[in-house]
C-alpha cells in the first residue's frame, strides 16, 4: 500500500461533498471547478474520489458543466426510500404508483437508448406536469385498447398495474384536488420536486401545471444508474421469471 | 465554388438528394402548420427558422457561448409581428416559442430529425435515412442553458451542403485572400462572415467527435478512426492558423494605406479573422492532448462494465413491461426503482435546537404535498359528540331495510336516494354502515346484507373510492 496522501483524500471528500450539495455550481465556486479539473486530469485524485464515494455507498456517475453527478447505492445512507418519501401511510397501489411515476418521468424524457446517449453537456426536453400525467394515462389506455379480456374480480394486487391506475379514482381527480398527495398529478409533481432538489430537472414556469426541463445530469443519472437496473428489475418480476425476481 | 464532378449520374442524384432532404425538417415545420392550434396564416415559419439559426450562429463567437431560449424567442417576436401585425403580444410569443421548440424537435421529444431518401447503388435502389439536429441546448457551468446551432444547421445556413467542412474552409479562405489582395474589401467582409461560419462548423464537428469517443471508448475504432481523425485535424488546424496569420498580415498592410471608409471595414474584417484564428488555436489546444485523454478515459471505462452493454429503450422495454406487471409485484419494486431514479439525499440529522424551534413554532399553513385527505376517523371515534344524531341512525336503518332484493351497486343506490331527496349527511352515514359490513362480516347487519367489492370505481359527486355490490339476503327462516 502506498503512503496515504491526506491532501488527495481531503480533496476527494470535498468533491463528493460538493456533489451532495447540488445547488452549488462550479462556475460560482472556483474551488469546485478546480477539484473537477483535478478529477479529470489526475489519476490519483480520480481513484481516490471514486474510493471515497464508494465508501459512502455512493458512485460517481459523471460530470456536466454544472458539476459532478452522484448516485446512491440502495443500501447506503444517502438513498431516497419510499419511507422517507411520504410520511402518510401508503397502500399497495400508492407504492406501485410512486415507483412507476419516477420510471415514467425518465421514460418520457429519454424514451429510447439513443436519447440516453446524447452528449453530456446537452440539456434535455421541456415538459409539464400535466404532460407526464397524460403520458402515463395514455400508455395505460393504449394497453386497455389492446387488452383482449375483461378483468376478473380478484385480488387488487394481482390486477395489472395499468388497470389499477385507470381504476383509481385519484387518477381522474378534478382540478380542485389534483395536488392532493395521492392523486397521480400530486405524485408526479412530488417526484419532480425531488428531482429538482437534486438538480436533475429545473422548473421553468407554472404553465400547464408546472413546466420543467430535464438537465444533462438527469440523463447521466438515468443512463449510468437507473436504466439498466430498472430493465433487469422489471424483466425479473414478469410472471414466468419468478426465480429471477426472488434473487433481487 | 465548383462542385466535385461525380463519377456517374447515380452519385450525382444521390448527392443532390441528400442536399435536398436535409432541408426536410424546415419544409415540414411550414407544411404542418395548418394542423396547429395557433392561427399561423401569413406566417412563414421557414423564414423564422432561418432567422433563428442566423441569430444563434451569430452568438456562437468566442466571447459569447450561445443564445438563451428566452433571448432567441425575444428576437423573433418583432419578426412575427411584422408578418402578422394583428397578433397580440401573447400570440406573438407563442409563435416565436413554437419556432424555437420546432427547431429543437421538441414535439418528438428532441429526437433527431429523420429524413428518408432513395439512393442508387448501380441499378438497385437502396432506402437510406439521414438523421440530423438543427438546434441543441447546452448547459454552462453557471447554470444557464444556451442554444447552439449544430454542424448540420450551420451547413444548411451557409448554403453549402454535402461538402466536407474542411474543404469549405480552405475554399472560403482562398477567396478571402484573393479579395483582400485585389482590394475588394466589401466582398472580403462578406466572405469573412462565411469563413467564420465554417470555423464554427468545424468546431462543432471536432467537439462531437471528441465527445463520442470520450463517453464510450468502446463505440469508436481507436486505431483507425480516432487517431486518423486527430492527425488530420491537427494538420488542418496548423494550416488554418498559419493562413489566418497570413490573412491578418495582409489586412494590417492594407489598413496602413486605407482610406477612412475602407479602414472601418478592414477593422471589422480583422476582428472576424482574429476570432477564427483564436478558435483554431483553441481547437488545436484541445486536439494535442486528446490522445492522452482518450487513453485515460479508456483506462477508466474498462472498470465500468455497464457501458459496454447498450442502454435499454425505457419506453418500449421498461415502462410498458412495468405497466403490465401485477400491481403487487410492481409495488414490491417501488423502493428499488426510487433508489435508482432519484438523486442522493443527505440523511436528515436531528439537532436539539432545531427540534425545539420546530416544536415551538406556530403551526404552519397546510403543505399540499403532505396533506392528510380525510379526518373521518377522528370525527366518529368520540361517541359523546357524534356527528350523526340518533334520528340519522334511525333513518339510515330504515333505508337499509328498504333496499330491494337482488344485486345493486352502491353508485346506483346513492344516485337513486339522492334523487329522492335524501340528505348527504345521511348518505354518508349509509356509506359508513355499508363499509363497516364490508370490512367486518361479523356485524349484525351482515346477516341481512352481503357487501362485496365490484372492482370498479364509485361514481358519485360526493364520495370517492371503490364501488360496492350490495345484495340483500333472504330473511333467514326462524
Amino acid at each position: 500500500m502506498t503512503p496515504l496522501d491526506l491532501d488527495v483524500i481531503e480533496s476527494a471528500a470535498r468533491l463528493v461533498a460538493f456533489g451532495l450539495t447540488p445547488n452549488l455550481k462550479p462556475a460560482r465556486e472556483p474551488d469546485y471547478a478546480q477539484l473537477i479539473e483535478r478529477y479529470r486530469t489526475d489519476a490519483a485524485m480520480r481513484q481516490c474520489t471514486d474510493t471515497v464515494a464508494r465508501g459512502l455507498r455512493l458512485a460517481v456517475l459523471g460530470f456536466t458543466p454544472q458539476g459532478i453527478v452522484l448516485g446512491a447505492n440502495d443500501d447506503g445512507p444517502f438513498v431516497h426510500k419510499l419511507s422517507d418519501y411520504r410520511r402518510t401511510s401508503l397502500t399497495v397501489e400508492d407504492r406501485m404508483c410512486h415507483g412507476l411515476v419516477q420510471l415514467a418521468i425518465a421514460a418520457w424524457c429519454f424514451p429510447a437508448a439513443q436519447d440516453l446517449a446524447a452528449s453530456d453537456d446537452s440539456a434535455g426536453i421541456r415538459f409539464s406536469t400535466n404532460k407526464v400525467v397524460g403520458y402515463i394515462t395514455g400508455r395505460c389506455e393504449e394497453l386497455q385498447r389492446r387488452s383482449q379480456h375483461d378483468p376478473e374480480l380478484g385480488s387488487p394486487e394481482l390486477r395489472e398495474a395499468w388497470r389499477t391506475i385507470l381504476q383509481r379514482p385519484e387518477t381522474r381527480a378534478n382540478a380542485d384536488n389534483r395536488s392532493v398527495a395521492n392523486t397521480l398529478f400530486g405524485m408526479v409533481e412530488y417526484a419532480l420536486k425531488v428531482l429538482e432538489k437534486g438538480s436533475l430537472v429545473r422548473r421553468i414556469s407554472d404553465d400547464d401545471g408546472g413546466s420543467w426541463q430535464a438537465l444533462a445530469a438527469y440523463r447521466i443519472h438515468v443512463r449510468e444508474l437507473a436504466a439498466h437496473d430498472a430493465f433487469t428489475l422489471i424483466q425479473g418480476a414478469r410472471p414466468g421469471t419468478r426465480d429471477n425476481a426472488s434473487q433481487e | 465554388m465548383s462542385e466535385v464532378a461525380p463519377d456517374n449520374w447515380q452519385d450525382a442524384v444521390t448527392r443532390r438528394l441528400r442536399t435536398l432532404v436535409r432541408l426536410g425538417p424546415l419544409h415540414r415545420i411550414e407544411a404542418v402548420k395548418v394542423h396547429r392550434d395557433e392561427d399561423l396564416k401569413d406566417i412563414d415559419l421557414r423564414a423564422l427558422c432561418l432567422r433563428a439559426l442566423d441569430l444563434t450562429i451569430e452568438r456562437m463567437g468566442l466571447g459569447t457561448t450561445g443564445i438563451t431560449h428566452e433571448e432567441l424567442r425575444g428576437h423573433l417576436e418583432p419578426l412575427v409581428a411584422s408578418m402578422r401585425p394583428d397578433l397580440s403580444e401573447k400570440e406573438r410569443r407563442v409563435v416565436a416559442e413554437a419556432v424555437v421548440l420546432d427547431l429543437l424537435n421538441e414535439r418528438d421529444r428532441r429526437r433527431e430529425f429523420r429524413e428518408r431518401y432513395a439512393s442508387f447503388d448501380g441499378e438497385r435502389v437502396v432506402h437510406r435515412e439521414i438523421s440530423l439536429r438543427l438546434l441543441a441546448e447546452s448547459e454552462l457551468g453557471d447554470g444557464t442553458i444556451v442554444l447552439r446551432a449544430t454542424t448540420e444547421a450551420i451547413n444548411i445556413y451557409a448554403g453549402m451542403l454535402e461538402y466536407p467542412v474542411e474543404d469549405a474552409q480552405i475554399a472560403e479562405e482562398a477567396v478571402l485572400r484573393s479579395q483582400i489582395h485585389r482590394g475588394l474589401i466589401a466582398d472580403a467582409v462578406r466572405t469573412a462572415t462565411r469563413y467564420r461560419m465554417r470555423s464554427l462548423e468545424y468546431e462543432q464537428k471536432i467537439q462531437t467527435h471528441l465527445e463520442t469517443a470520450r463517453r464510450d471508448v468502446s463505440q469508436v475504432d481507436w486505431i483507425h478512426e480516432v487517431l486518423g481523425f486527430l492527425a488530420s485535424a491537427r494538420t488542418h488546424l496548423e494550416d488554418r492558423q498559419r493562413h489566418d496569420q497570413d490573412l491578418l498580415r495582409s489586412i494590417e498592410a492594407r489598413l496602413d494605406v486605407a482610406s477612412e471608409g475602407d479602414a472601418a471595414q478592414l477593422a471589422h474584417l480583422r476582428e472576424t479573422v482574429e476570432e477564427c484564428f483564436r478558435r483554431h488555436m483553441k481547437l488545436h489546444g484541445i486536439i494535442i492532448p486528446a490522445n492522452q485523454d482518450y487513453l485515460r478515459e479508456q483506462d477508466r471505462q474498462v472498470f465500468r462494465p455497464r457501458l459496454a452493454a447498450s442502454y435499454p429503450d425505457l419506453e418500449a422495454d421498461v415502462l410498458r413491461s412495468a405497466l403490465e406487471l401485477p400491481t403487487g409485484a410492481l409495488a414490491a419494486l417501488a423502493d428499488s426503482l426510487l433508489a435508482r431514479f432519484q438523486p442522493p439525499r443527505s440523511p436528515p440529522h436531528l439537532r436539539l435546537a432545531t427540534l425545539i424551534d420546530k416544536l415551538l413554532a406556530p403551526r404552519r399553513a397546510s403543505d399540499e404535498a403532505e396533506m392528510t385527505p380525510e379526518q373521518a376517523d377522528l370525527e366518529t371515534i368520540d361517541a359523546d359528540r357524534t356527528y350523526f344524531t340518533p334520528d340519522d341512525h334511525a333513518v339510515v336503518a330504515d333505508l337499509l331495510t328498504s333496499l330491494p332484493v337482488g344485486a345493486q351497486t352502491l353508485s346506483a343506490w346513492l344516485a337513486e336516494l339522492r334523487a329522492d331527496g335524501v340528505e348527504s349527511r345521511l348518505l354518508r352515514l349509509l356509506g359508513l354502515r355499508l363499509l363497516a359490513v364490508f370490512g367486518n362480516p361479523g356485524v349484525v347487519l351482515a346477516r341481512r346484507l352481503d357487501v362485496a367489492a365490484s372492482g370498479r370505481p364509485l361514481i358519485d359527486p360526493d364520495f370517492i373510492g371503490d364501488d360496492l355490490i350490495l345484495r340483500k339476503r333472504q330473511e333467514p327462516k326462524q
